[in-house]
């Protein structure tokens, strides 16, 4: 490829830059992805073919990483959504207005609450009872407290450090910081 | 009310949970105070976002 052969001077240089990126853009995916090896593997090959084919649009090396960052996330992204067409939620009453722009809030609505559903299974079993009787029940502090035998502010404390967990995941907050 | 309270109060206020005194303190303190407003619009994303996801949950039970 012409261009690339201009930004790397030899064959060999571009090889050694691809072999070097493998292992940084794969690190970057299992930030966002815990799921199976399958997908990060996936992912990172998908990225790097994205590398290979955007390359033109880096013209500072010096920028190299946060380039890097926002394209590894971009294809994160957009992989979670198609995999999100394929879990079905059209029959949740979620497809409305798939029509409009990519990256408008409804999309990252609906990719939060697909993530949180993820995120929800690395809580403790306790913790995910708590946080369903919290905001799937509307429970109170004191009625949760009665029924998991607790005290009251050991069941505030705990409620919160389970969504600060959750508020932790990069995903989880990369969307909900970008609101407003 | 400090940063600190204000925190520590919010998951509350968005639940309806808090008391009326805190709760006019609190949104007092967001009036004036940026940091901790990002913080509470973000906190309410993701409880809307939690609640959607139980509702969704029951709705395909
Ligand atoms: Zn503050």
């Amino acid at each position: 490829m012409q261009y690339t052969e201009r930004y790397f001077g030899t064959e060999y240089a571009e090889q050694q830059f691809f072999a070097s990126l493998r292992p940084r853009i794969e690190r970057m995916v299992r930030h966002y992805v815990r799921s199976g090896d399958d997908d990060v593997e996936d992912l990172t090959q998908e990225c790097l073919i994205r590398v290979y084919n955007s390359l033109e649009s880096l013209r500072d090396s010096d920028k190299l990483d946060p380039w890097l960052h926002a394209l590894v996330r971009n294809t994160v992204f957009t992989w979670l959504r198609e995999r999100r067409h394929e879990m079905e939620m059209c029959s949740l009453g979620l497809e409305a207005d798939t029509e409009s722009e990519p990256y408008t809030s409804h999309e990252d609505d609906t990719l939060l609450y697909m993530v949180l559903q993820e995120v929800l299974q690395t809580l403790s079993e306790e913790d995910r009872q708590m946080i369903e009787m919290r905001y799937g029940e509307g429970m109170r502090y004191q009625e949760i407290a009665k029924v998991m035998q607790m005290n009251v502010e050991a069941v505030r404390k705990r409620i919160n450090r389970a969504l600060a967990k959750l508020r932790a995941h990069p995903i989880v907050r990369a969307i909900t910081e970008e609101a407003g | 009310m400090n940063c600190r309270r204000a925190r520590a109060s919010m998951e509350a206020h968005l639940m309806n949970d808090l008391h009326p005194k805190l709760a006019e303190q609190l949104e007092r303190h967001l009036q004036t105070c940026p940091s901790c407003r990002a913080d509470y619009e973000e906190l309410q994303r993701l409880v809307e976002a939690l609640r959607r996801v139980f509702a969704l949950k029951r709705q395909s039970a």
